[in-house]
């Protein structure tokens, strides 16, 4: 495998050549067809990407409209009424100003205080993230990985499939060890997990600080653990005493689909 | 943010657009009512429908390389642009035949057909025809990079669609650049090799065009 020659075309058709490299590049090409082949086939896959990331954007794109239309569509259909009411009576008989507005102005109002109110009655007063303590509820919440039930193709690195064996088990230092030997590995592609694995052990033991560091090195595109890793964030913060922190946190899972968004509406109070 | 600051995201690609498209969209939401509503006479959700297909055109044609002075207006015109086909779709029933589009090929969106027509390089087929080949042309790289191991096309899918190498370490939590390099690359390679195996057995009906055109090329 030729590194420097794939990044090379890679970086051709990203336009990142300088003028003099890519007339040389776009040289090599004319006079050796396998490499224009090859940049031709990079090119289609990078449009294809492309294409596909832009259909998959705009179905985001499109929930997205939906969500922020449901928010303002009774403010734009109020303001619909009103300016009907304004040019429909044009013709008629010129009233005061404020006759013509006083029914939007007045429904506006309604809105307002049913809003306030509901947002007052339906407060989290009795959250038990406010009215327990951290300590308890870390106890009553924690659970390790289910590792049964999490994604992930098998892999050949026998040192991490002994580490998931050992941490199913509760056997948290035989598992640590193996896992850093695994993650010290360039190569090695189960990272985030292997992250996530580590992070929860140490949360379980009570080093809080440690694991808030590994689980927050977990990146978003692992979805499954990076999830999993937004939770026992959580938890580490309730462990540590730092009740804002983990409200917030919390928050954050409740609000979107999300594998733990049940147990934080739970806590948060919302069920 | 102004204008020049969310075209320079967008620019930038990677997390930076995510987050410039996201400021966008919600920046001129207001065009759902003003363009689509009130100009156009859409429903409020077909015109948030088109609103959000204008805001990914737009998306598209900054990648592309479009220069666009007033990201507002652009926006608006799209809108209004798209909000015209949406009318023009609901007056004049679909002219797709269902045989010759079978149901595993992506449906495109009318504007990025338009924009794929301008990257591709068989200009004397039919315009249809010149469609059906790119659709299937973009299903064959799909399903290619569907059948490579989940992380490594995670990984060519974020580098291809524009993520640096700074972020692909973040994002992948690679040790450092050199290692993402490394692993871009043999992505890279994998794919090549996908479709090299696919082109020899010609087992995937929808990668015939492209086969044929790195045949011609002598790749495969």
């Amino acid at each position: 495998m030729d590194i420097t020659r794939t990044l090379r075309i890679l970086h051709y058709i990203e336009g990142r050549l300088s003028a003099e490299e890519r007339a040389a590049f776009e040289e090599a090409q004319r006079t050796a067809p396998a490499l224009f082949a090859e940049v031709q086939l990079y090119r289609t896959a990078r449009v294809a990407v492309r294409a596909q990331r832009a259909i998959e954007r705009n179905a985001q794109l499109r929930q997205r409209s939906m969500h922020l239309l449901r928010y303002r569509l009774w403010w734009w259909k109020l303001r619909d009424k009103a300016e009907d009411l304004i040019s429909h009576r044009k013709a008629a008989p010129v009233r005061p100003l404020w006759i013509r507005l006083a029914l939007p102005v007045a429904a506006a109002l309604l809105l307002l205080i049913g809003a306030w109110w509901l947002m007052r009655s339906g407060g989290e007063a009795a959250a038990p993230i406010v009215a327990k303590d951290p300590e308890s509820l870390y106890q009553t919440y924690f659970r390790r990985v289910p590792l049964s039930s999490t994604l992930g193709s098998p892999t050949a690195n026998t040192d991490y499939a002994r580490a998931r064996q050992f941490y199913s088990e509760g056997r948290c230092d035989e598992a640590m060890a193996l896992l850093e030997k695994a993650v010290a590995d360039p190569g090695f592609e189960e990272r985030p997990m292997a992250l996530l694995l580590q992070g929860t052990c140490l949360l379980e033991v009570g080093n809080t600080a440690e694991s808030l560091r590994l689980l927050k090195a977990i990146p978003p595109s692992a979805r499954i653990p990076y999830q999993h890793a937004q939770w026992y964030t959580a938890l580490a913060y309730l462990r540590a005493g730092q009740r804002a922190l983990a409200e917030a946190q919390l928050r954050d899972i409740a609000e979107r689909p999300h594998l733990h968004q049940a147990a934080a509406r739970a806590l948060l109070g919302r069920e | 943010m102004d204008s020049n600051q969310l075209y320079a995201l967008i620019r930038q690609g990677g997390s930076a657009r995510e987050r410039a498209i996201r400021l966008i969209h919600q920046k001129f939401f207001y065009l759902v009512r003003q363009v689509g509503v009130l100009r156009l006479h859409l429903s409020y959700e077909e015109a948030a429908m088109v609103y959000a297909d204008a805001v990914t055109e737009l998306d598209w044609l900054i990648q592309s390389g479009e220069e666009v002075e007033d990201l507002g207006k652009m926006l608006y015109a799209l809108t209004h642009r798209r909000g015209v086909d949406a009318l023009r779709k609901r007056t004049t029933k679909t002219k797709v035949e269902p045989l010759s589009r079978p149901q595993q090929i992506v449906e495109l969106p009318q504007w990025l057909s338009e924009a794929l027509q301008q990257v591709d390089d068989n200009k004397e087929d039919e315009e249809s025809e010149a469609i059906s080949r790119q659709e299937r042309t973009l299903l064959c790289i799909k399903m290619l990079l569907e059948a490579m191991p989940p992380k490594r096309r995670a990984l060519l899918v974020d580098k291809l669609d524009g993520y640096d190498y700074e972020e692909i370490v973040q994002l992948h939590g690679f040790k450092n650049t050199r290692v993402a390099h490394e692993m871009v690359s043999r992505a890279l390679e994998s794919l090549r090799t996908a479709v090299r195996e696919a082109c020899q057995k010609g087992s995937h009906a929808h990668c015939r065009a492209l086969c044929a055109q790195l045949r011609r090329l002598h790749l495969s």
